[in-house]
């Protein structure tokens, strides 16, 4: 009993002494990472990794809100690709005082009032919906990733003067019906330049049928813009059949998935051309080069899962990562542009501030546009030996560097 | 009655019926009213939705629990309910249009699933219906342009999150209310007694397939309902949130709280809840996505709750019955039955060869035979149970009761009776049961009175649940179960097989008072002493064809 007692007297001692208040500590905001862990693990470790990696750099410092310093904490929220899911992680996000949300783009559409109600801002860094972003309507979504506007205008533009006749195939996913709209208003100006227009079920393990209709329909080229599963199995499809038609394919074609599902096949993989957001800027490798170091300093290399024809392992260089890192570090600089943690305020300032983004680019965003990457920043490369390079044959294209995908 | 005048009586009612318990569960929904003051809008976002799942879940109690129907696709419910809710918020109709006509959808689809599989058994329910919440699901996925797709339709209007939470609070006490309301009505005691025994109760003149039918329907409006709330709560209509795991977590929801009480899907809710929590934090450590480790969990309760045997958290209160009204005034003029040239064959075995009788009010006949001479079949051929090959049948309303001592074991003697005349109600329908008006608790009260009195007169404590009587009482009461149907003709399966002596000779007086009520009675007997005390002419038969009339 006299050790309760006496146990009951100390412990509150104690804590009283472990507990005194540190004047060089830093109040903490709160930025929420509302990605599909649970769904696509490689997309949602990329968007935290990124998210992650600025936010241990900004607090190397603090960031500095008039004459206080702040730190920022990161916590992750799984959506499951479910758009529900994504609104109840966004409503939790602000209800826990969120300063900003890092977002892969799903839900968006809902979520972007619920966080509009407290000013937060929402910045997507993978989906490239057209209608996600809207500066006027939805003044608090950003995005930092090429859109598919940008995407599909890119890839007519450089398909059409070739003088292919390109079969359009896209999977009946959310990604592939948006990217599906997108391909026929930029294809329009020369409708004679499409071969076909084909939906093909995303879900699906065999798309024999709709590629042989792409070839009964004396296609010369395929454009398929869906899940990097449905690319794999379009171009399985096709090279199973002896088929040696070029492949285009949106940003997802250079996810590791594809590359994955054909490693048995490296050479089904040879040429097939994908369009993205360029990784590096007119100053050369270098800034992404230094981007790449401190990412894999801190969580190690990106592994593909397969090797070159010389046995080196294929590395995937921090492309998602990078638009989050932007990201964070644009809110860092708006939160001492502001002066305030409050979110409409930050929000606003987000307008205003500019940064040297992880490939050396510029990114802001202004009143009138809340898109971080343009449409002219989208570049095309192709693959050959697992790994890709920018193409010669587009003005920008040619003059990037092509950026190393292996292990040494 | 003034309309004071009911309220006064109803309150008086509520405060008859009053328990410890009710008071204990009205004090936590009190309790849980004031949440808004504690809590932000996201936990009061996750109480609301959880609130919803909990109506949708109380729906499905009261087919599993009381209707004994397994269905597996509620979750189908839920999603019918929240598109056609969806879509009426997107073209900017208010809550008090979208929710009913939520619930209406939901009532619908259960409907037409219903009449397509009702009549299976119970197995082939549960398979019917899982097939049905993947075949929705899969709908969902397919039909993007209609459902939203994977980005789901956005919905803009609504109350806040914590008006959300009010309004899902005092509907979940209504579903329980309702609940409570409908289980002990003529639907609901007609339910629970074709749950028990389906011929048997098919016998007594209750509509079972009807009443199943509405069993579905009144779960489905309960999904719908809940479903179209939810929608409007979360902002989005997600069809990946309404897939066969949502059928499944229901299920498992009705089964661990307790499928016969009109709060056990509520506390079932609860416990998945805070389950669920202790199981994201175990996930969590493990580095087990939340998603998979909830499925995890619910699967695990499942398996628990079958193997165990566990039949719930809750248990349900005993109903009790008022019995101080005035017995309802039977002045239907009696005709009895006539059967002409019946003529039934299994294959080259006639069981009804050209078989004519005539049931008078007021007369007990005995049809007496070998064993297959075919004296079943002719009952059952009298009762409608089957469809004869020629012939004819008139009768004014025939019960029957079986060859087999059949009670239905989970109800009390008064409820056997109350369950039987249900359909003969004027005004026990769905509506008037579900909001208990004065007419209907008038009428219960007087056919509880009369139930009381036949059940004394029969020395049957009326209280008591069936299964608990003897063998001689039980068949006992099913001959006055099947009188309570209000059929003037009573088709009576060997009524004493298995009974003592004394309990014979108690058939024997009710059988002659029901006689002396106008009743046309038909028995089919062995024990001859009993025909010669009871019946007023024989019929004998033999190879399906009457011998003699004596």
């Amino acid at each position: 009993m006299r050790r309760l007692a006496l146990l009951t007297l100390v412990i509150p001692l104690l804590s009283a002494c472990g507990g005194g208040h540190d004047a060089t500590a830093t109040k903490r905001l709160l930025v929420v990472v509302n990605a599909p862990f649970s769904s696509t693990p490689y997309l949602g470790r990329a968007i935290e990794n990124g998210t992650r990696l600025a936010a241990s750099q900004v607090n190397t410092t603090g960031v500095r809100v008039g004459d206080e310093h702040y730190s920022l904490t990161v916590r992750t929220m799984d959506t499951g690709l479910s758009p529900a899911r994504a609104v109840a992680n966004v409503r939790r996000a602000v209800s826990d005082g969120a300063i900003a949300i890092v977002d892969e783009g799903t839900g968006v559409d809902a979520s972007w009032r619920l966080a509009a109600r407290r000013g937060v801002p929402i910045c997507i860094v993978f989906a490239g919906g057209q209608s996600l972003v809207d500066a006027g309507t939805r003044p608090d979504v950003f995005r930092i990733a090429p859109t598919d506007h940008g995407i599909a205008f890119r890839l007519a533009e450089y398909l059409v003067p070739k003088h292919l006749k390109v079969a359009l195939l896209h999977d009946d996913s959310d990604y592939g019906t948006a990217g599906a709209k997108e391909l026929r208003r930029a294809f329009a100006r020369d409708p004679t330049s499409v071969a076909i227009d084909e939906t093909l079920p995303a879900d699906a393990l065999d798309l024999s049928p709709q590629v042989l209709r792409a070839r009964r329909a004396h296609a010369t080229a395929l454009l398929v813009w869906g899940r990097p599963a449905t690319i794999a199995s379009a171009i399985t499809a096709a090279r199973s059949a002896g088929w040696n038609v070029p492949f285009y394919a949106p940003p997802t074609g250079a996810d590791p998935f594809v590359r994955q599902q054909l490693a048995d096949h490296p050479t089904w993989v040879d040429g097939l051309t994908f369009a993205a957001g360029r990784l590096t800027a007119e100053v050369g490798a270098g800034p992404f080069t230094g981007f790449t170091a401190r990412y894999v300093a801190a969580y190690g290399v990106d592994r593909v899962g397969v090797h070159t024809s010389g046995g080196s392992d294929v590395t995937e260089p921090p492309e998602t990562p990078m638009y989050a890192y932007d990201f964070v570090n644009l809110l860092a600089s708006a939160l001492t542009k502001a002066g305030s943690t409050d979110p409409a305020k930050v929000t606003k300032a987000l307008e205003e501030v500019t940064v040297e983004g992880a490939n050396g680019d510029e990114r802001a965003f202004n009143h009138s546009s809340h898109e971080g990457v343009v449409d002219d920043d989208v570049y095309f490369a192709r693959f050959h030996d697992m790994t890709y390079a920018p193409v010669k044959d587009d003005p920008l294209s040619a003059t990037l560097p092509t950026i190393l995908q292996t292990t040494q | 009655m003034s309309v004071l005048a009911a309220f006064g009586e109803a309150a008086r009612d509520v405060k008859r019926a009053w328990q410890l318990r009710v008071s204990l569960v009205s004090a936590a929904f009190a309790v849980a009213a004031f949440a808004p003051f504690v809590f932000g809008d996201s936990r009061l976002a996750d109480l609301a939705g959880g609130l919803y799942l909990a109506i949708a879940a109380t729906g499905l109690a009261f087919a599993v629990g009381v209707g004994g129907l397994p269905s597996l696709a509620q979750g189908a419910f839920v999603a019918a309910g929240a598109v056609v809710s969806a879509r009426l918020l997107q073209v900017g109709a208010p809550t008090v249009v979208a929710a009913p006509l939520g619930a209406a959808a939901g009532a619908a689809s259960a409907s037409v699933v219903a009449l397509l599989f009702v009549q299976l058994p119970r197995a082939g329910i549960a398979a019917a219906t899982w097939i049905v919440a993947w075949l929705v699901a899969t709908a969902l996925d397919s039909i993007g342009w209609f459902f939203g797709g994977t980005e789901g339709l956005v919905v803009t209007a609504g109350p806040s999150p914590a008006g959300h939470y009010e309004l899902a609070l005092a509907v979940t006490a209504l579903a329980g209310v309702g609940f409570s309301a409908l289980a002990r009505s003529p639907l609901g005691l007609g339910l629970a007694a074709a749950r028990d025994r389906e011929a048997a109760a098919a016998g007594c003149g209750i509509p079972v397939r009807r009443l199943r039918v509405t069993a579905f329907a009144v779960s489905g409006a309960a999904a719908g309902l809940a479903g179209a709330l939810g929608v409007e709560l979360a902002g989005i209509g997600d069809p990946s949130q309404y897939g066969p795991y949502l059928s499944f977590k229901l299920f498992v929801v009705v089964l661990v709280g307790g499928a016969v009480a009109p709060l056990g899907a509520t506390a079932g809710v609860i416990v998945l809840g805070v389950l669920s929590i202790a199981a994201g934090a175990i996930g969590s450590v493990e580095n087990v996505a939340h998603a998979r480790s909830h499925a995890l969990l619910a699967a695990i309760m499942l398996l628990g709750v079958v193997s165990l045997g566990w039949d719930g958290l809750l248990r349900p209160v005993r109903r009790r019955f008022r019995t101080d009204g005035a017995p309802p005034v039977d002045g239907a003029k009696r005709r009895g039955l006539t059967a002409r040239n019946l003529i039934k064959r299994y294959g080259v075995v006639a069981a009804a060869d050209d078989v004519s009788l005539a049931l008078e009010p007021g007369s007990v006949t005995a049809l007496v035979g070998p064993n297959g001479s075919g004296k079943t079949t002719v009952l059952r051929l009298l009762a409608g149970a089957v469809r004869p090959d020629a012939g004819e049948i008139e009768h004014d309303g025939v019960a029957r009761t079986l060859q087999a001592t059949a009670v239905f074991p989970t109800l009390t003697a008064v409820e056997h009776l109350l369950a039987a005349a249900g359909s003969r109600r004027r005004y026990g329908g769905f509506a008037r049961s579900l909001f208990a008006t004065p007419k209907a608790r008038a009428e219960e009260r007087g056919l509880a009175a009369r139930a009381h009195a036949s059940l004394e007169r029969a020395g049957i404590p009326p209280h008591t649940p069936a299964s608990d009587l003897p063998l001689g009482a039980q068949r006992l009461l099913m001959v006055l179960t099947a009188a309570a149907s209000g059929a003037t003709t009573l088709l009576v399966d060997e009524p004493s097989a298995g009974a003592s002596p004394a309990d014979a000779e108690r058939i024997v007086d009710t059988l002659a008072d029901l006689r002396d009520d106008g009743r046309a009675i038909l028995v089919v007997e062995h024990n001859l002493g009993v025909v010669e005390r009871i019946a007023d002419r024989m019929i004998e038969l033999d190879g399906g064809r009457i011998l003699e009339t004596s």
